[in-house]
């Protein structure tokens, strides 16, 4: 660190800095996906993975033997894996080793077999148990196992016997000499250790790392739970009634200070806490400093120290870091949350505890020089400690080392037996260059697959074998997972792309000659892939368009029964308008019964959820009360979930009598100035003007508006589920999008704003009508909004319309149920239907609904692009005319905003899926809701974030391919322009593909080489007549496939 | 008729066998058998609860509820252990009641549970729990409640440690699980008491009889029936135990901690009605532990962030006014605050995570605490009031430093007196070195080494080993294969392992302990 700043500015800085490395998800009520290492996005996407692996050690692939999973289930194939190769840089598979043997076989035989190191006994047991000598291995190509050249006896002994000789590996057992090293050898390695660990003090490890690492016990399990309950307490929202510190105090930090010394645990710890904490300074961040400096440790070594600190409990820190980042976030408790206030209190718990650890191991301080000092006077034990806890070892190793930890007076020489044995199985490979084990055996290994023969085996000389193995070294697991990775990536681009190609000039709409039936915009979401497609085959007269499905229309929405405004509309945004929902003038006294009914149910849920916890004497009376309709209920919900569907629904209509209600959109003090601060209620004509032209520009509807133009929002209800917010609109910062789309239409039926809209270019028909709904992603219902206003001329088209939407409605449950097991593949569309309703109702299910789960690809551009594609919900569909925009201006906001949300979703469940333990938050099952703010495992983990294992269990991990209809030309142009585009889709966090508006050509965006002409594999495409033939008892991904379009129909 | 009550408990643990051979055999294995598994498990319990509310509906209509002798088990001189069950009663009317809540928690963990790798294990747990629980409602003698006890024990701790790669899960589990045993051992001192000084262990007769004995003797006894029980329903200062047992998956913390084992202490207490009621000491000890209890409850709850730990107190909280109403001897009142309590925590557990939206916008106002001392019993509500920290240090470390100076006498004394028995490390190494040799088939080397071991009984048997080696080799003809020194080695392992159970410390003190009760 710079000696100039002062400590204070450092920690300042340090603390700034630690967002990177930490979880950037907030409370789950408002959860909003995200790239899980979004602080590495600058970095290129390979780099990134690395450089979190190097910080975190978790792995930023699939496990190999998943990606192997993939290769035999046929998700991944040969051709894929072979134009893999070709684009990792440091790969090159176009060399030879030999004539026939060239660097890609190689390659490929490393990716398909696991090429590992054996130990001695495991090639003992292959030798002896598996008959490696008289069997060919397994996963051999037929080819090679059935050819004539030899049976195995013949061409494996001697093939081992050549490799054995040539590498000059004596496999006798006269190897078996002595391996020990001398008292100075031994000490010479545990010096090595012991600086490398003393060096990584403040980068891998903090001081109690240091002391866990050597299995001198973990000082967290004590330090956790007081910084558990203290982060919990300061961060509640609503579940506990008293809370740590409460009004006298500004921080968490003063408020733990001021009655830590009534803490009895530090007492019955027996730590030295008195003076400790009373020699601790006024504020957080001088108390950091204090601690950083009486733990001695350089200054150059804090920042990475902090960090640490974090990153051992990194889902509270996280969201302490995101509250201290979003101080404006509504909360009960008065206490802000601030990164500083935990590291000092952090700091001077691990002091304490640290102390005593020290004390306890090597009699000294719990400082970084003494302990390091320490370290050193202890060189052989630090040794065997590390090993026992890192390396495996032999478990009677492991006993003895455990039980000399435990002894009293432990003796140097006891180590020193110990340190020559541990080293003795360190060193034995290394002695000698090839082992048998190791080359030998990935050699023979290597040999079979590439079908080497008795007559090969004098062309393979030292030098070949070496160059083998040379390319086999070279090409370690990461760069064996990003090859994994593109061929899974490929084998689903080029199938799209290919579905493209067949598709291409079969859709609808393009141009619009006439006026469709009806036209309805969803959200992009590719959950709306499946009901827009069955809409378009149900009625091929109603046009579908896609659109981020906030609709344009930022706002601050309170709903009727709402107590506060939420934001609807991407986190990037903040509005500066209000909207709220109103009763119409005339339902004044339906309002006061629905007000009465509401506040009967609000204070009913307190007494329920809060009270009963709290309030001892209403939870004894209450549970009397309670337990007689209680058990009935219970029952009914279990055993017949229709009816208890039925009745509860019946009685809360009864409660919550239903009112017209209307949205304040147009403001009535126009001149009033709007501000994010100060958001006005309602829009003014100009604004609502600009924000309908804007969205039907984008969507490239201008002309022919159909009579009835629908805007359909989407939410997702479930029950049980702390993520449900997870499944809602991502374009509605994780909230139901119904309100804006309900906005928008009454917007857009407004005479003035037409009249504006019309002077603009933009002429909408008298005769045409907006009307807003909600579509729930869980159940598949649909919520009409105003249907009421709807001009009586028009409403046999929208009854019609309104009949195709539920059989589209039914049919897309029915698609969704192939995926679902306990669905069991309903019969017809109408028991589909049936099936999702109850399952959004039902408590017992962890599945709702998959979510964004299986995302893979965002097509920006017409609709007939796709219209007659079976894309398997695997695609957000973005509604975009270039005929409409040579320039690019309108498709570079659509890149600006589409593209960090489509790659915020598509990381997120694609670095959850990856290793769902430590990037997602594990199963359901154990899971504990804490504060209204998220969840962690029974009563004392760290708090979970990503997705739970439930959410993404049929997700294939990929990056997104966003695919946009236009001249690579103006790709390059915007590319050039947005350095924020430049970092998503030149890093590889994005994979990008132009599809030419006029003729077949796709060119793919390599960040080093530029658009590349996609080449087709001619592949031909399976044609069916309906959608639900395309997926009829599949439960597995389905690649894209052709669906009969009325032109080819005959229609 | 009155004996299809015994297939109240053995139909669940009927079902439970045939998972667990099923999961044995291979045949019930991931995802497809599920259906197979939990219509097993499901189906037992739509069977008892049939049976359960077929006595409960003959009990209401007068028919004479009693007891059902069903065999005798055991019987030694004066001391028989019948196999015998209650017909009616209250102990039918919470045997229906916890049937029915069963049925939901059942059903409701299909879709919980579903494709979780442990789903086949976690109904083999629910359906022996709830034949524990029927076994312990049901069981009109002391020894039939007592399995029920420890076996629901038993599941409770493989429950909470479910996930048991997780470290706090395992350690929690193991904690929870040490804790209850310390309640199990004086239901067995209880036990013991009761026949030695009653002659009996059927409840009904131990109710009927406790006049005959002295107040102190009626009081130890029933003192040792009550600290069970305070266990059992986390009862102060037992409480925490509570709050480390929600590891477990949620519909298994729901019907173990809200709806079903939680009351089991409570019901010990109904079933003693008649002995607690002739002891005001006894009752007045109820009174105190349900009130300290609900008073800590309560104080905690308020600063609880987490919804289980905070569904946990307020139960506890419900559980001490329980044994507030048994000690004033309210309890019929008890009875009906047992069974509304468990319906209504049954409901709240199983819903615990729709909290965030069942409370959304409707949030507990903080409580602004004035007055400073308010303030550090908020602080000490938030650490539970230091309940575990100061048990650990009270209790679980001087136990711990008793066994170490156990152990150091063990090492310094007892050893060289005796011999070393084996050590782990040296007979795990021998066990694979074992397997390795009959790996490499190398079994020539030596005939008369098949076992190694010090001390007497390892000399003993090592040599007793040696000469059967040395018969075999001579007398018996090499053709009959390794079958002897294979018996010897044997013989050698169970010989070392009894040492090793003998030459530890809890059993010396046991056995210092039982010749101090002989001499007295």
């Amino acid at each position: 660190m710079n000696q100039n700043h002062s400590p204070l500015e450092q920690i300042q800085a340090a603390i700034a800095d630690i967002t990177h490395v930490l979880p950037a998800q907030g409370p789950i009520l408002d959860f909003v996906h995200e790239n899980t290492i979004e602080g590495f996005q600058h970095l290129p996407f390979s780099q990134a993975l690395a450089a979190y692996e190097d910080m975190t050690g978790i792995r930023g692939y699939m496990k190999e033997a998943t990606f192997r999973e993939c290769y035999h289930l046929g998700r991944i194939t040969d051709a894929d894996l072979d134009q893999a190769l070709t684009k990792v840089s440091t790969l090159s598979p176009e060399k030879q080793v030999t004539d026939s043997i060239s660097h890609a076989a190689i390659y490929r035989v490393a990716l398909v077999q696991p090429l590992a190191p054996l130990s001695k006994a495991q090639l003992q047991w292959q030798m002896n148990r598996e008959f490696a000598l008289s069997h060919w291995q397994q996963g051999l190509p037929k080819d090679i196992s059935d050819s004539p050249s030899g049976t195995p006896d013949d061409v494996l002994p001697a093939l081992w016997k050549h490799i054995l000789q040539t590498l000059n590996i004596n496999s006798d057992e006269a190897d078996q000499e002595n391996n020990t090293l001398d008292t100075k050898e031994l000490e010479a390695t545990a010096i090595a250790c012991v600086d490398k660990l003393a060096s990584e003090i403040g980068g891998k490890y903090s001081l109690g790392g240091l002391i866990k690492v050597l299995g001198g016990g973990d000082i967290l399990d004590s330090v956790a739970p007081t910084l558990l309950r203290l982060s919990a307490s300061l961060l509640d929202e609503g579940i506990a009634a008293w809370h740590i510190g409460d009004n006298h105090y500004t921080s968490l930090y003063q408020a733990w200070r001021d009655s830590a010394h009534l803490d009895l645990s530090l007492k019955l710890d027996d730590l030295d806490w008195q003076k400790e904490i009373s020699a601790l300074p006024e504020d957080a961040e001088s108390a950091v400093i204090h601690q950083l400096e009486s733990m001695q440790l350089p200054r150059e070594k804090w920042n990475g120290y902090l960090q640490r600190l974090c990153l051992e409990i990194q889902g509270w820190t996280g969201l302490i870091n995101w509250r201290q980042n979003h101080p404006d976030y509504h909360s009960v408790n008065p206490l802000q949350p601030q990164l500083a206030d935990w590291l000092a209190i952090r700091l001077t718990l691990d002091k304490l505890y640290l102390q005593k650890s020290c004390r306890r191991l090597w009699q000294c301080d719990a400082t970084f020089p003494s302990l390091t000092r320490a370290l050193r006077r202890n060189l052989i034990e630090c040794l065997v400690r590390y090993h026992w806890q890192v390396t495996d070892l032999p478990e009677t190793l492991c006993q003895q080392i455990a039980f000399l930890t435990q002894q009293e007076n432990r003796q140097e020489h006891d180590w020193q037996a110990l340190g020559q044995a541990i080293t003795a199985l360190q060193t034995q490979d290394a002695k000698e260059q090839y082992t048998a084990e190791n080359q030998g055996w990935r050699l023979f290994v290597l040999c079979q697959h590439l079908g080497i023969g008795p007559s090969d085996l004098p062309f393979l000389d030292m030098n070949t074998l070496v160059a083998m193995l040379n390319v086999l070294d070279t090409f370690d697991l990461p760069a064996r997972s990003q090859v994994w990775l593109l061929a899974y990536e490929f084998h689903y681009r080029d199938n799209v792309f290919q579905g493209m190609l067949a598709n291409y000039r079969r859709g609808q709409w393009v141009p619009r000659e006439e006026r469709p039936q009806a036209q309805i915009i969803m959200c992009m979401d590719e959950r709306e892939e499946s009901f827009r497609r069955h809409l378009e085959e149900l009625n091929p007269d109603i046009e579908t368009l896609g659109a981020a499905g906030f609709f344009g229309v930022p706002m601050k929405y309170k709903g009727l029964d709402d107590t506060h405004l939420t934001p609807l509309c991407p986190v990037v945004v903040t509005p500066a308008h209000r909207v709220e929902e109103v009763a119409r003038s005339s339902a004044d006294s339906s309002l006061d019964v629905h007000r009465k009914g509401f506040a009967f149910l609000y204070r009913y849920a307190f007494h329920l959820h809060q009270g009963f916890r709290l309030n001892p004497v209403l939870n004894l009376a209450g549970t009397f009360v309670l337990a007689v309709f209680s058990l009935p209920a219970q029952l009914l919900h279990s055993l017949l979930p229709g009816a208890y569907k039925a009745i509860v629904d019946k009685l809360r209509a009864n409660f919550l009598t239903p009112v017209d209600t209307t949205l304040t959109v147009t403001t009535e003090s126009p001149e009033l100035e709007t501000s994010i601060e100060n958001p006005r209620l309602g829009f003014t004509d100009e604004e609502q003007t600009q924000k309908v032209g804007t969205l039907l520009r984008t969507l490239g509807l201008t002309v022919q508006f159909a009579p009835l133009v629908a805007l359909s929002g989407h939410g997702s209800t479930s029950q049980n589920n702390p993520h449900e917010a997870a499944h809602d609109c991502g374009a509605c910062g994780g909230r139901q999008g119904g309100p804006n789309a309900r906005a928008f239409a009454a917007m857009a039926n407004r005479a003035e704003v037409r009249k504006l809209l019309a002077d603009e270019g933009i002429a909408i028909p008298d005769d045409t009508w907006f009307v807003g709904l909600q579509h729930d992603t869980c159940s598949d219902a649909l919520t009409w909004y105003d249907t009421d206003l709807i001009p009586e001329s028009l409403m046999p088209e929208f009854q019609t319309f309104k009949e195709d939407m539920e059989k589209a409605q039914a049919s897309s449950a029915h698609e969704r149920c192939r995926r679902f097991y306990s669905a069991n593949d309903p019969a017809t569309a109408q028991k589909a239907f049936q099936h999702v309703t109850l399952r959004s109702r039902d408590l017992s299910q962890v599945r709702p609904e998959y979510g964004h789960a299986t995302n893979a690809s965002a097509v920006i551009g017409r609709r007939n692009m796709t219209q007659g594609l079976f894309l398997d919900r695997r695609s957000f569909l973005i509604s975009y005319d270039p005929t409409q925009d040579p320039e690019g201006n309108i498709l570079e906001n659509i890149l600006l905003t589409a593209g960090p949300v489509g790659a915020g979703i598509n990381l997120e469940y694609y670095f959850s899926t990856i290793d769902n333990d430590r990037f997602g938050c594990g199963t359901k099952i154990p899971h504990n809701v804490v504060g209204l703010f998220g969840v962690m495992e029974g009563t004392g983990s760290d708090l979970r974030t990503g997705l739970p294992e439930q959410m993404i269990e049929i997700h294939e991990p990929m990056r997104l391919l966003v695919i946009v209809e236009h001249k690579t030309s103006v790709l390059a142009r915007i590319y050039g322009d947005q350095p924020a585009l430049q970092e998503l889709i030149g890093g590889g966090w994005l994979l990008l593909a132009v599809k030419d508006p006029d003729s077949e050509d796709i060119h793919v965006f390599e960040p080093e080489s530029g658009f590349v002409l996609w080449q087709e594999s001619g592949k031909t495409l399976e044609e069916f007549n309906q959608s639900m033939d395309c997926y009829a008892g599949i439960h597995s991904p389905i690649a894209p496939a052709l669906i009969k379009q009325p032109q080819t129909m005959g229609a | 008729m009155e004996l299809l009550i015994i297939f109240i408990p053995l139909l669940p643990a009927l079902a439970a066998l045939c998972i667990g051979l099923g999961q044995i055999s291979g045949l019930l294995y991931g995802v497809r058998t599920q259906a197979i598994t939990f219509h097993l498990a499901c189906s037992s319990i739509y069977l008892t609860t049939f049976l359960s509310l077929l006595f409960l509906w003959k009990g209401v209509n007068g028919q004479q509820a009693g007891e059902i002798h069903v065999a005798t088990w055991l019987a030694s001189g004066t001391f028989t252990v019948d196999v015998s069950f209650y017909t009616g009663g209250f102990n039918i009317l919470l045997s229906s009641l916890f049937s029915l809540l069963f049925v939901v928690i059942f059903r409701f963990s299909r879709n919980y549970l579903h494709s979780e790798p442990g789903f086949h294990r976690f109904f083999l747990l629910l359906s022996l729990f709830a034949s524990a629980m029927y076994l312990l409602l049901l069981s009109a003698n002391v020894l039939g409640t007592f399995f029920g006890w420890e076996l629901a024990g038993l599941c409770s701790f493989l429950l909470i440690a479910f996930a048991w790669h997780r470290e706090n899960a395992s350690r929690n589990a193991y904690k929870v699980f040490i804790v209850n045993r310390v309640g199990d051992a004086f239901f067995i001192l209880g036990a013991i008491l009761c026949f030695s000084w009653l002659g009996t262990i059927n409840w009904t007769e131990i109710n009927a009889s406790i006049n005959l004995l002295s107040p102190g003797q009626a009081s130890l006894i029933a003192f040792c029936f009550v600290l069970a029980a305070m266990v059992k329903s986390a009862q102060f200062p037992f409480t925490w135990w509570l709050n480390r047992s929600m590891e477990g998956p949620t519909p298994s913390s729901a019907v173990f901690y809200g709806a079903v084992m939680v009351h089991a202490g409570v019901f010990l207490l109904i079933l003693l009605a008649p002995v607690l009621e002739q002891l005001p000491l006894i009752s007045a000890l109820l009174v105190l532990v349900g009130l300290v209890t609900f008073a800590y409850s309560i104080l905690s709850t308020q600063t609880q962030v987490d919804v289980k730990s905070s569904l946990g107190l307020a139960t506890t909280a419900q559980l001490g006014l329980m044994f507030v109403s048994c000690g004033f001897g309210f309890w019929q009142f008890a009875l009906v605050h047992l069974c509304a309590h468990s319906i209504v925590r049954s409901y709240l557990y199983l819903t615990a995570p729709s909290i965030l939206h069942n409370v959304h916008g409707n949030p507990v106002q903080p409580a602004t605490l004035q007055h400073p001392l308010l303030r550090r019993l908020s602080l000490a509500s938030l650490h539970n009031f230091w309940l575990e920290e100061s048990m650990q240090q009270g209790v679980s470390q001087p136990c711990l430093n008793l066994a170490k100076d156990f152990s150091n006498i063990d090492d310094n004394l007892v050893d060289p007196v005796m011999g070393f028995p084996t050590s782990i490390v040296h007979s795990s190494a021998n066990f694979a070195f074992r397997e390795e040799q009959k790996i490499g088939a190398r079994l020539d080397t030596g005939e008369n080494i098949f076992s190694s071991g010090s001390g007497l009984a390892g000399k003993l048997t090592a040599w007793t080993a040696a000469l059967s080696g040395w018969f075999e080799h001579h007398f018996v003809l090499k053709g009959v294969e390794k079958n002897l020194p294979e018996a010897g080695r044997r013989l050698g392992y169970i010989a070392n392992h009894l040492e090793q159970i003998l030459l530890q410390p809890r059993y010396l003190l046991a056995f210092i302990l039982i010749t101090l009760m002989f001499t007295f």
